[in-house]
Parts: structure tokens; C-alpha cells; sequence
């Protein structure tokens, strides 16, 4: 008896495994993607977020004092750092916030504070970024040290 | 003769098919995992805001530690291959190293959410080697420092750090120079008071000392005269006036106020330097020439004292200033007006006094040693090579 074609149970198992296997992938494919996305923000977000720390950390007194009020901190008496809900402002300088898509991450839960023991202070610049490409808020924060004297 | 069933396939077929496909799919679930954790471990590792909390965290290890024993210098005594500066869970705030002021360690490290810090030397391969046998580090930490791969620089430190969230970062810690400076003075810095005659950490200037009192020991010889230390600057050299005032009295010019066209300063910057030993111990350094609504800047290698330094070696008893001397009225470095240049009188006030008028001239260098000896008394002045 010649034989043509498959047998029904050839086919079932290879469809079987065919379907397993790109299951698999796919889900890793939409991973990946996803990975990719949130990356491209992450950068950018490190980025930025790098060059405001820079310029805060290039403007912070040799000297005296920061006394911080809501969202906005002043330095001897000059605007040192305000936090806005699509940028932050540091010495008069604006810094936007990067794209998600065609809108501006926005800022969240920003918090000020500046403290003393002694001569000894620290400022204290904390936000977050949300996204919905972000599988968790990024978090700013970081602390500047400064003398009174 | 019985016909064959020949549908499906063979037992041992499928058996080796599923090995194989499994295989694959456990092999490439593995990378990706792999690719996962490394993703986000990117963003765990040196993230930028940790190396800035970092920075804050050494800028205040850096002021409040010891000049006399830095650091630096406690990173090269310890038989450690590291010195735990913060651990949270022990409530350990810098206990283990000495700092004149630990006050703000805990503060500053809750603020940043720090949870464990070490200093290391900047040559990490000592402390990569330690790693196996050492119970005082998390498993995540060591992974983290096995990954360091950082440059070596001579008497320079590493700081390495685990936050709250379960970020990593490390940075270099410069305390070189302070250190190999610093340690020319350690024998009289060791002795800072905050009362009575005696060296006072200036509250104005950072890194800069003053002595205060009726007669504290700050006694020199340079250029075999006795000299008494003012103060000890924050660019580490050293201000000093001449104990007794000069052999001959001076006008301060016949005419003029301006201290740089001035006879008295001419004659300390050529003739009187020149006579001196030991002169290339001297170095040019800025003078505040005081007036009443600001200060001059004069640069140069001979002064005088100004007027708030005078008063500056007072305690907080306004009659005990080891600069005072009796019977005597010296020159003081400032203009009042035209033609009243300030003074101490005999009575060891300030005072106002015509230019024209002779006086006597105690004089004030900078000068830059590299050893000093001596314990500050009379008997036993400080000696400097």
C-alpha cells in the first residue's frame, strides 16, 4: 500500500509544537518590544535628569543658606530650583522633560526640603516621572550637601 | 501474513523530537532571563543620581574629618582591605572611622536612602580577592564590586555604596591633598581648643585656624627672631608677626595713605625682607587693607596686621590678647581717612593716628613650610625647615 500525505496524528503534533513554540516567541517579541520602549524613555529621563543635577549641583552656594517654600527653592536670596509639572527651572534655566510619544513625561509627588544641623545642610530634590510605557514610576532623587559657613 | 500498522509515529520519535524542542525552548528561556536581569541591572549600577548622592555623602566626610588623621590616612593604617562607613541595619553612622563632627552622618545618609557604605583603596583587585571569604558583605554587593573595573591612583580612596532601593554606585574619593598637607601641621592641629589660650577653628573660613589669648603657645622662630603664629590658613601656609616690633620706629608716609605707595611698606618689601634669613620661606600672599566701608586687596610678601585681626585673638575676655604690648603703640594695616591710619595704643586699643607720625612696626608674613617642629611654648618655639 503506498502511502501520501500525513497521518492525522503527524498533523496534530505539529501543529501542536508549531503553536507552543510561537506562543513563546511572541510573547518574548512583545517583551522585547516593550523593553526597547521603555529603554528609549529610561535614557532619555538619565539624560536629562543628569544635566539638571549638574546644574543644580554647579549653582548650589559656596556659602549661606536655601530656604525652600512648596515646589521652588532660593539660594542667598537668588530662585535656585522650582519644579513645574513638565519641567524643572534651575537658575533661571528651563529643562523639559523627555517625550513619551508626542507629550511630555509630566512630574508627580515632587517634594522640596532643605535642612540644617549645625553648619552642615543638605538639599533634598526628589519627583517622579510617570509614564504608561513605564513599567514603574522613575524616581528623582537625589541630595545636595552644602556648609552655611 | 498480518499487514503492518504503519500510522503515527515511532515511540522513540517523539521521544527524541520533544528532547530536542525542549532544549531549545529551556536554552533560549534562559538567555532571555539572562537578558532581563542585565537590563535591569543596568539601571541599578552607577545610576547618576546615586553617584551624586554619593558625592554629597564624601564632600561631608571630607570637611568634618581630622586634619591630623584623615581619611586617607586611617584607609592606610586599617589591616582591612576597607572601612565600613555606614551600615543601616547596625546602626553603624560612621562610629568606625574618626571625624571631628559624626553629628549629620545619619542624617545625610537617611536622606539619600543609604544603606551600607565602605571606603576601599582605589585598587579594588585586594578587595575582589577578599570577597570570598568576607561575611560582612550582602551577595549583591560582591557582585557588584566584581564588576568594578576601576583605575588605580596612588593615596587615593573608593567609595562604595548600596541605597535603600537596591541601587549600586561607587566613586573615587579625593582626599590626597589635604591629607599629605595637612599632616605638616597634625602636631599642632591635635591641640584645638574652644575656650581659654589656645588654636581656634576659625568660624568664618573653612580649613582655617586662629590662635586666641592672653599668651597661647604659638611662639616661632623664623630668621632667628621670635615670631607668634597667627593663624594657620586654609591654603596651608602659615601668617606669622614679628613678636617684638622692629628696632626703629616708622612714619607711615609723609604723604600719602595708600599703603602701596606707602614708605613703611617699600621699606618692609625690599630692604627689611632682604635682611631676613630664610626668606624663600616667605611667600606673596593677599593683605585686606581695611577702611571703614570696605577692604582693599593688596597683594604682596610684607603686611601688616589689620585691625580685625587684632581683635580677632581676643577671647571672649576682651583683656586677654596675646598681640598686646605694653607701653607700645604699633601700626595696624588700614586708612580711615586722608590722612588717620589705625593703630593699637599703649593701652592695647584701636585707634586713629596721623600718618606723619612715627611709630612702631611689627611686621606680618606668609610663609610655606615643609616640616615644623616644636611644641609652640617660649622654651620651646616652633622651629620650621
Amino acid at each position: 500500500m503506498k502511502k501520501n500525505g500525513f497521518t492525522v496524528v503527524e498533523l496534530i503534533a505539529s501543529f501542536a509544537l508549531t503553536m507552543v513554540i510561537s506562543v513563546f516567541l511572541f510573547e518574548v517579541l512583545i517583551n522585547v518590544k516593550d523593553v526597547f520602549v521603555e529603554t528609549a524613555i529610561k535614557t532619555n529621563c538619565e539624560e536629562r535628569l543628569a544635566i539638571i543635577s549638574k546644574n543644580i549641583k554647579y549653582n548650589m552656594p559656596k556659602k549661606g543658606t536655601i530656604s525652600c517654600r512648596g515646589l521652588s527653592c532660593t539660594a542667598n536670596g537668588q530662585k535656585l530650583i522650582t519644579i513645574n509639572e513638565n519641567n524643572v527651572i534651575v537658575a533661571g534655566q528651563i529643562f523639559d522633560m523627555p517625550k513619551d510619544g508626542d507629550k511630555n513625561l509630566t512630574i508627580n509627588d515632587a517634594n522640596l526640603m532643605s535642612s540644617c544641623l549645625n553648619d552642615d545642610c543638605y538639599l533634598k530634590v526628589y519627583f517622579k516621572l510617570k509614564s504608561p510605557n513605564l513599567s514603574e514610576d522613575y524616581e528623582y532623587n537625589v541630595v545636595y550637601y552644602y556648609t552655611i559657613n | 501474513m498480518s499487514k503492518m500498522n504503519n500510522r503515527g509515529f515511532l515511540l522513540a520519535e517523539s521521544l527524541i523530537v520533544s528532547t530536542f524542542v525542549l532544549t531549545i525552548l529551556i536554552f533560549l528561556f534562559v538567555q532571555f532571563r539572562t537578558l532581563m536581569i542585565n537590563y535591569k541591572k543596568s539601571y541599578t549600577y552607577n545610576n547618576t543620581q546615586n553617584i551624586y548622592d554619593l558625592g554629597s555623602m564624601a564632600d561631608y566626610l571630607k570637611k568634618a574629618s581630622n586634619p591630623s588623621n584623615t581619611l586617607t590616612d586611617q584607609l592606610k593604617e586599617t589591616k582591612s582591605s576597607y572601612i565600613v562607613i555606614y551600615n543601616k541595619d547596625s546602626n553603624n553612622y560612621c562610629q568606625n572611622i574618626d571625624l571631628q563632627d559624626k553629628s549629620m552622618c545619619q542624617t545625610l545618609g537617611e536622606a539619600m536612602e543609604l544603606k551600607f557604605m565602605i571606603l576601599t583603596k582605589s585598587d579594588t583587585s585586594t578587595l575582589k580577592t577578599s570577597l570570598q571569604n568576607d561575611g560582612n558583605l550582602s551577595q549583591e554587593m560582591k557582585d557588584f564590586i566584581k564588576r568594578l573595573n576601576t583605575t588605580k591612583i596612588e593615596n587615593k580612596g573608593r567609595f562604595i555604596a548600596e541605597f535603600e532601593n537596591g541601587n549600586f554606585a561607587t566613586i573615587a574619593f579625593d582626599q590626597n591633598i589635604n591629607s599629605s598637607n595637612k599632616t605638616i601641621f597634625s602636631n599642632i592641629l591635635n591641640n584645638i581648643v574652644t575656650s581659654g589660650d589656645g588654636l581656634y577653628k576659625d568660624n568664618e573660613t573653612r580649613d582655617r585656624y586662629i590662635y586666641k589669648g592672653t599668651n597661647p603657645n604659638n611662639y616661632m622662630t623664623f630668621s632667628e627672631s621670635t615670631w607668634r603664629i597667627l593663624s594657620i590658613e586654609a591654603d596651608n601656609s602659615i601668617k606669622i608677626i614679628k613678636n617684638e616690633p622692629l628696632n626703629r620706629q616708622m612714619t607711615w608716609d609723609d604723604n600719602t595713605n595708600s599703603w602701596n605707595q606707602a614708605t613703611i611698606q617699600k621699606y618692609l618689601n625690599s630692604e627689611f625682607i632682604n635682611g631676613l634669613k630664610q626668606n624663600d620661606k616667605i611667600i606673596e600672599h593677599d593683605f585686606n587693607i581695611e577702611t571703614p566701608n570696605s577692604k582693599i586687596n593688596w597683594k604682596g610678601k610684607v603686611g601688616l596686621l589689620s585691625p580685625s585681626e587684632y581683635l580677632a585673638a581676643n577671647t571672649d575676655n576682651e583683656n586677654s590678647n596675646y598681640l598686646y604690648i605694653s607701653r607700645k603703640n604699633w601700626w595696624l594695616l588700614g586708612q580711615n581717612s586722608t590722612n588717620l591710619i589705625p593703630y593699637v595704643n599703649s593701652e592695647g586699643n584701636i585707634d586713629n593716628i596721623l600718618l606723619n607720625n612715627s611709630l612702631d612696626v611689627r611686621p606680618v608674613i606668609y610663609i610655606l613650610p615643609s616640616e615644623i617642629t616644636g611644641s609652640g611654648t617660649s622654651e620651646d618655639p616652633y622651629i620650621i625647615k
